[in-house]
């Protein structure tokens, strides 16, 4: 067993045009250590689609160490330019949330300005891709600690949000990259009746491992589901212009089947 | 129109492994990557990976392969180490080539008992895991495509002569490494051929370097040449698949050596 082998023509274009060959999404990932940032990531990618990634050196989610991270970001971003991205996505909420609303635009202005790269954030995307589904009133499963999870509350809630539920999964964030998809499922579940009735999910925090769960609960409970990573690789797909290819699923996002 | 033969399903509840027991509920593989900047490895590690086998990653911070760098990346391996040891990988790798021919045949050793004792995880090096490899196939005559700068060519001919392989052939890609994540397929699988042409009766083609981005070109390369075929981010698939104990399946399509994991 493996994943699947390329056909023909893509084989052709990885000949002549290497990996990235449709679409380059350069990201600023805030932790240390990746393992379910990538997996995640290539479990949705369609061929040729990468990630260009490079650490901000976070090791705990704490306010502290936001900062810390934060100060990275144009010289990571400066680093990552030289490998020729078609884009560079700021990940993380908690890097945008602790200071608050509109620091989205502000990190993405001085990204763009360190490496003339069109950037973005993981965090804007995600509500950007939350509006286009007609998303209002949504039930949060985080894998953050507090305070985190009340500035997130509260960032979502000014970008026009209604936070009907945000629940925690509480546990240490060095094991959520190790942590079984039922811990995501069971607190989506609970977020999702605890709002009664929401427009939609939201999973923050691209290593929380929920990409092959966002399809079944979008089933189950007949609503929308967005995950940090995958509106990432939607944004960034749009970014690069390979946004006429869509990806089957892994939810209505990268289908494109917007409200 | 994704060629997307992936399912976002999860199965039905417990009957999914990833449900109860995460992405990596094989084997979770540590890995110290020299590299600053991660594209093409963790791309062909999920090219070649079967499911529930994860790679668990963090940088040595090396921007530029000159041997001053190198050195400042083997400097930080054991806090590194430290740090990926949090997440509990079932196994460390080093990476790198030019990580163990700096310090010269044997340094992988070194290295190797520093990661394990201060991480406390058993750990290897992708060099030994290559010549380990190369040994298990009987590769004794080898063809070497390299997209390394200087003096790192010449170091890695030396420790593999000192490891027992005869050097029959060594083409070096010429471009900037930087650029190599990015590099057309056809480059790497110009200079394997080269190499393979230009050696006497090679027994094998060994690619270095985890980022050099040639997964795809194995199992054509070995069709073709009638040969085999090893890269560095192969062998370490296969050693650190093995370390974790997930020996009981065989992945297809990237070469002899991942058909031969329980061997």
């Amino acid at each position: 067993m493996t994943g699947e082998i390329l056909n023909e023509q893509n084989f052709e274009m990885l000949l002549e045009h290497g990996y990235g060959w449709r679409a380059r999404i350069g990201f600023l990932s805030p932790g240390i250590v990746d393992e379910t940032l990538s997996r995640q990531f290539y479990r949705m990618a369609p061929d040729g689609v990468t990630l260009v990634r490079t650490s901000l050196g976070l090791v705990e989610i704490t306010v502290d160490a936001q900062h810390k991270a934060l100060a990275q970001v144009e010289a990571a971003a400066r680093e990552l330019a030289n490998e020729q991205p078609d884009c560079i996505i700021l990940g993380g909420s908690p890097t945008v949330v602790v200071d608050g609303f509109g620091t989205d635009a502000l990190w993405t202005k001085r990204i763009e300005e360190a490496t003339g790269i069109p950037a973005s954030a993981a965090q804007t995307a995600a509500i950007e891709a939350m509006r286009l589904l007609g998303m209002r009133r949504i039930a949060v499963a985080t894998p953050f600690p507090d305070p985190i999870n009340g500035m997130l509350g509260d960032f979502l809630k000014q970008s026009g949000f209604e936070v009907a539920a945000l629940n925690s999964l509480g546990i240490d964030y060095r094991s959520l990259t190790y942590h079984p998809l039922r811990g995501g499922y069971d607190l989506a579940r609970r977020s999702f009746e605890e709002a009664g009735g929401a427009d939609g999910i939201y999973f923050p925090g691209a290593p929380f491992p929920v990409v092959d769960l966002i399809e079944r609960l979008e089933r189950e409970l007949g609503t929308t589901v967005v995950s940090s990573g995958q509106a990432t690789l939607w944004k960034g797909m749009q970014m690069a212009g390979a946004d006429d290819l869509t990806v089957d699923g892994f939810g209505k996002l990268l289908r494109h089947e917007y409200a | 129109m994704a060629d997307a033969t992936q399912s976002g399903e999860t199965g039905a509840g417990s009957g999914d492994p990833r449900f109860d027991g995460g992405y990596g509920w094989r084997a979770r593989i540590g890995f110290l990557s020299p590299g600053t900047v991660d594209e093409t490895i963790s791309r062909q590690f999920y090219r070649m990976a079967p499911e529930g086998v994860t790679m668990v990653r963090t940088s040595l911070g090396v921007r530029a392969v000159t041997p001053g760098e190198i050195s400042d990346a083997i400097g930080r391996a054991e806090a590194a180490a430290r740090e990926l040891a949090k997440e509990r990988p079932g196994c460390i790798i080093l990476g790198g080539s030019p990580t163990v021919v700096l310090g010269g045949f044997g340094s992988d050793a070194v290295l190797t008992e520093r990661i394990a004792a201060a991480s406390g995880i058993a750990s290897s090096a992708a060099q030994t895991a290559a010549i380990e490899a190369m040994r298990l196939l009987g590769i004794e005559r080898l063809a070497v495509a390299s997209p390394f700068p200087e003096p790192f060519n010449t170091l890695l001919g030396d420790f593999l002569e000192q490891s027992g392989i005869e050097v029959v052939g060594f083409e070096v890609l010429d471009v900037d490494y930087r650029s190599i994540t990015r590099v057309p397929l056809k480059a790497p699988y110009e200079t394997a051929k080269r190499a393979f042409a230009a050696a006497s009766r090679p027994d094998g083609i060994y690619f270095p370097a985890g980022p050099f981005p040639v997964a795809d070109l194995i199992e054509p390369l070995e069709r073709e040449l009638g040969t085999t075929v090893l890269s560095s981010l192969q062998a370490t698939l296969w050693k650190g698949m093995r370390m974790c104990g997930a020996t009981d399946l065989e992945i297809d399509g990237y070469g002899r050596l991942l058909r031969s994991l329980a061997l």
